[in-house]
């Protein structure tokens, strides 16, 4: 654990005026700020109601996490597991990590905990944030119906109830971003099974009773996220999904480890 | 006396390496002294970057091994024998984004070592002014001399210089010349060192590793090489083509004619007084006979001179 520990402390240390880090915060502040601007603009008469008195449960499910968890969180993972590798990949890094006397495992999945880690920063920053912007609209639209005091639990909850199964989809895009030096590779990966995504996640959303949409979306690590709290699936459909998430991920992130390990470095 | 295993920071036995068809290190078996200077060289593609990152583990062989301090490289020792070396693979491994000093402090930091060592790194190459600027602001000169501090943080028992001074300018050869000849003297550390400048190694080493192909074409000490070199004179004379039709006669070969002189190996230093008298007897005006000392690249010339091939790179575009 101690050699674990150092090259996780190295990682956060090469985070330093980099993207990544920036990413981290100004994405989910990004779609903050589009989703506020959404739900000032809502038509009066309009009110936050699902099935909880006080409206921020709607609040966060109706917008923001719908678009985080269905489009902006696989893009940022895509993205953030390429600009890690690319630190590495820029001037070929790789041969002077794995020339030192360290487990070679530890550098790979350093890199995962950060990736990880990430996030987790950016349910963070979507926990504020949405406390921020029901706020806002407390203040400005009081006739959408939302009421204090700030349900903090509840939005710590939502926030974070997507984030582990997110190891499976950081632990495919890592190994994916680590493999390639190329920074399209784990982008246009990124993009295309969000692209599917979206059309197995239709079938939850409208409750189509498809045979294979809403059993696929919780077998497909880019949909895990949006299945664990979207409104529309079952019980039984999220658990699965959160399970497949957690095991997988860790099965992928072992798998990714043996592999790399085992490569020449180039 | 050939070194023992254990005299030897590095040995190689039989070590082979093919990328595809193509054969990049064949049965390479190196021996390189404890608190020597070794300078590997070859024609660029010759296989000394491969047999470099064997040595350090990074890629597998297909046949041979590889021994550190006397023993074998393997997962078991990696850890262990790993400590003590240093390496600069190629380019300076450094993140741009960073300071000199957060490019040490990386390694440091995933080494363990104390953070004096990255001050003493520093002073060792002379960046302890530079060292809060970004690596992206630093001339490739700098960024040399970094990568040897990188190499250096440990202060390793055996310190792997792949081309130190690719892209230096005159100047900036001079100063990490200097810094090599430092190290074993000031801090006891054996320095492997590959290279196709022969000029500026030719200062330095103390022993050579010749390469060609993949194979090593010659092993020792400077004056071993040296040694082996033919005994070759200049003869100044005023009809050459008749004077290297005699050459035989005194024991000598031809090696060339060139304008108004013949270039010839006397095989051994007494014959040259009898290549004087049979060119003199002959009626032949002889103005000069003048040793000709080869240079390590002259030696280098000779022995590659076969031996050159397009180099080989890693067919594949994955990483690490």
């Amino acid at each position: 654990m101690k050699y674990l520990s150092r090259a996780v402390g190295v990682e956060l240390l090469k985070l330093r005026r980099t993207l990544a880090l920036c990413a981290s915060w100004v994405i989910p502040v990004a779609l903050l700020a589009m989703t506020t601007a959404i739900n000032l603009s809502r038509g009066y008469g309009t009110k936050f109601v699902l099935d909880e008195p006080n409206g921020w449960d709607s609040l966060m499910l109706d917008l923001t996490l719908v678009l985080w968890c269905f489009v902006v969180l696989p893009l940022f993972v895509a993205l953030e597991a390429a600009l890690l590798a690319g630190i590495e990949h820029r001037e070929n890094t790789w041969k002077h990590l794995f020339a030192l006397p360290l487990p070679r495992w530890t550098i790979y999945v350093a890199k995962l905990l950060v990736g990880f880690g990430l996030v987790c920063v950016t349910s963070l920053v979507l926990a504020v944030g949405t406390a921020l912007q029901g706020w806002i609209i407390l203040t400005l639209r009081p006739d959408l119906g939302l009421s204090t005091p700030i349900p903090w639990a509840l939005i710590l909850w939502r926030s974070f109830s997507f984030v582990p199964p997110v190891l499976l989809m950081i632990a495919v895009e890592t190994w994916v971003a680590v493999s390639w030096r190329s920074f399209t590779v784990p982008m246009t990966l990124g993009v295309s099974c969000t692209a599917v995504t979206i059309m197995l996640l239709r079938t939850i959303k409208n409750n189509l009773s498809t045979p294979y949409g809403p059993h696929l979306a919780s077998y497909f690590p880019w949909s895990l996220p949006y299945v664990v709290i979207a409104p529309g699936a079952t019980p039984n459909l999220r658990e699965t999904a959160f399970l497949v998430g957690v095991l997988g991920g860790l099965l992928a992130s072992i798998l990714g480890c043996w592999e790399i390990v085992r490569r020449d470095v180039a | 006396m050939p070194p023992t295993m254990t005299d030897c920071a590095i040995n190689t036995s039989h070590l082979t390496r093919r990328f595809g068809d193509v054969r990049a290190v064949e049965s390479l078996s190196l021996s390189v002294p404890r608190s020597s200077v070794y300078a590997f060289l070859g024609p660029n593609g010759s296989g000394k970057t491969t047999t470099i990152r064997m040595i350090l583990g990074l890629i597998r062989a297909d046949q041979g091994e590889v021994r550190l301090f006397g023993r074998p490289l393997d997962s078991n020792s990696r850890r262990e024998l790993l400590s003590r070396v240093g390496a600069m693979v190629e380019t300076p491994s450094l993140y741009p984004h960073l300071t000199g000093f957060e490019n040490l402090r990386a390694t440091q930091q995933l080494l363990a070592l104390p953070r004096s060592f990255i001050e003493r790194s520093l002073r060792i190459v002379g960046l302890e002014a530079d060292a809060a600027r970004l690596v992206k602001e630093y001339s490739l000169g700098m960024r040399q001399r970094l990568g040897v501090a990188q190499a250096l943080l440990s202060l390793p028992e055996l310190l792997i210089l792949d081309e130190p001074t690719n892209g230096f300018d005159p100047g900036g050869m001079l100063e990490m010349r200097e810094l090599i000849r430092r190290l074993p003297s000031e801090h006891g550390v054996t320095i492997f060192l590959s290279s196709h400048l022969l000029a500026e190694v030719e200062q330095l080493a103390t022993h050579v590793g010749i390469i060609g192909r993949g194979k090593l074409l010659f092993e020792g000490t400077l004056e071993s090489l040296r040694s082996r070199q033919p005994q070759l004179v200049r003869i100044e004379v005023d009809q050459p083509p008749s004077a290297g039709a005699l050459l035989p006669e005194a024991g000598c070969t031809l090696v060339r004619i060139e304008d108004k002189t013949v270039l010839a190996d006397v095989g051994a230093r007494e014959n040259v007084p009898r290549l004087a008298a049979t060119l003199v007897r002959a009626g032949l005006k002889l103005y000069e006979i003048s040793a000709v000392h080869a240079s390590l690249e002259d030696m280098f010339l000779e022995l590659t001179k076969d031996h050159k091939m397009a180099p080989v790179s890693l067919p594949v575009e994955v990483a690490p």
